[in-house]
């Protein structure tokens, strides 16, 4: 991810949308609060945006509003818990975890649930990917999975991130907040960084 | 909500557990300690709830303070109302004194006393012709002042308009579709002060603007009235200057 900030009127400029729409925007909280930056400039104020993610949600916006309306389109950026349950054949049905993932899940899991919520889908997609890029092990999945089982409540409402990190071997992962700041040791390698903002949007326009 | 609940009348003063009521009224001096859940919580003498508090109607004449999260489908204040966490209201009419410690969701405002907000102000229409101060940011679909405001954050709203009548309000930004600072005097009233608006930055597609003092003004459509001072003015489509006002600097912006 760039940290490459683009101002607000050249932002206007580029994609031809108003003030008007862009303040309707964040009203709707399709815009987050902290992509508005503000900086001072030698003109006073200036309000800047992360240039790659705000052009990304723009462009998505413009494209999605033909057919939803602005309040769905809400609930598809907001990160955290909607009211989708799924039981195992409709999570399987939607093709976006393979049965073995959930098996695995449902194994390591110490709370068991006929029925999944979101949270839980979330979680085993990211397992999913990770371990078939073959990034983790399944010893590391199941560290995942209790990580979230303990401290995912908590950190619900928050954008996080998830960071798998391994070092002489032994490995560790931390949910941090998106904006902290993370400082490793310098043999520290990061296997796996996953911002689940971006997760949650992307299962959410998939299923 | 059960069947079998029954009302609370508090008339002496004392301390109470919580708990779910057809209607709870204070008349004396009242402190209770757990949640509230009622139909009509009525408060004409002085009160504390320690917990959340829910009812479907909240009147205040006497004085109240509610520690824990609030939620009101209709509220009127009368008296005086201590909010120390957030509070969700669908309707709410102020004629007395509110504080909220936290943040407000207000569906339907209208303001008549003074209001002040700790945290961030989301609703869908507020009619201020009392006072509101904002500590946060406002966000709402339709702003209608009259009265008098000062907003820390950002007034972010689809229809903006404001009549600095009587008293000067502030802003540290304005933004929205259709922004009208307008000062019309339905009476004219001897000695009364002349307001202004004061704000860094207004942004909107459509704009028109009286007795404004900002330092940028951008948008499609510009029209500014008289008496104003605005340090810059950026705008893509229509523009007009009133004589009597003060614009130091103007570009076009090409759309």
């Amino acid at each position: 991810m760039s940290n490459e900030l683009i101002s607000k009127k050249d932002l206007l400029n580029l994609t031809g949308i108003s003030y008007g729409q862009l303040y309707r925007w964040k009203r709707k909280d399709l815009i987050p609060e902290d992509w508005f930056i503000r900086k001072s400039t030698y003109t006073g104020q200036e309000t800047f945006f992360p240039k790659a993610e705000i052009l990304e949600r723009i462009a998505k916006i413009q494209t999605m509003k033909e057919n939803v309306s602005l309040d769905e389109l809400a609930d598809i950026f907001s990160p955290g818990g909607t009211s989708c349950k799924l039981n195992k054949e409709e999570l399987l049905a939607t093709g976006l975890v393979s049965e073995t993932v959930i098996q695995y899940y449902l194994a390591n899991a110490t709370v068991y649930q006929d029925v999944f919520e979101f949270n839980n889908v979330m979680v085993m997609y990211v397992l999913e990917k990770l371990l078939q890029s073959g990034d983790i092990s399944l010893d590391e999945g199941k560290m995942i999975i209790q990580l979230f089982q303990d401290y995912y409540l908590a950190a619900q409402a928050k954008k996080i991130v998830l960071i798998v990190i391994r070092k002489m071997g032994i490995s560790s992962c931390v949910i941090a907040e998106k904006t902290d700041v993370l400082q490793f040791e310098s043999n520290t390698k990061i296997v796996a960084n996953v911002d689940f903002a971006q997760i949650s949007e992307e299962l959410r326009l998939k299923m | 909500m059960e069947a079998n609940r029954s009302d609370m009348i508090i008339n002496g003063s004392g301390s109470f557990g919580g708990g779910t009521f057809k209607k709870v009224k204070v008349n004396g001096d009242a402190t209770i300690q757990g949640d509230v859940m009622c139909d009509v919580l009525k408060v004409l003498g002085i009160g504390l709830i320690k917990g959340v508090t829910t009812a479907d109607v909240f009147s205040v004449w006497g004085q109240i303070e509610l520690n824990g999260t609030t939620d009101f489908k209709k509220a009127s204040i009368l008296g005086m109302a201590e909010l120390n966490g957030n509070t969700v209201m669908s309707k709410a009419k102020i004629t007395g004194q509110c504080v909220v410690n936290g943040n407000a969701e207000i569906e339907e405002n209208k303001l008549l006393g003074s209001l002040e907000i700790k945290g961030d102000y989301k609703g869908n229409s507020a009619t201020i012709k009392g006072e509101l101060a904002v500590e946060g940011n406002v966000e709402v679909e339709s702003f209608n002042s009259s009265g008098r405001f000062k907003i820390d954050g950002l007034l972010n709203g689809e229809e903006i308009s404001i009549n600095p009548r009587f008293a000067s309000s502030f802003a540290k930004e304005i933004g929205g579709e259709k922004i009208t600072i307008c000062r019309k005097a339905e009476i004219s009233l001897p000695f009364t002060s002349q307001g202004r608006v004061e704000t860094e930055a207004i942004e909107g597609n459509e704009i028109y603007l009286e007795y404004t003092v900002a330092k940028v003004v951008r948008g499609t459509n510009i029209e500014i009235g008289p008496g104003c001072e605005i340090d810059l003015v950026e705008c893509s489509g229509t523009y007009q200057v009133d004589e009597t006002s003060v614009v130091k600097e103007k570009k076009n912006l090409g759309l």
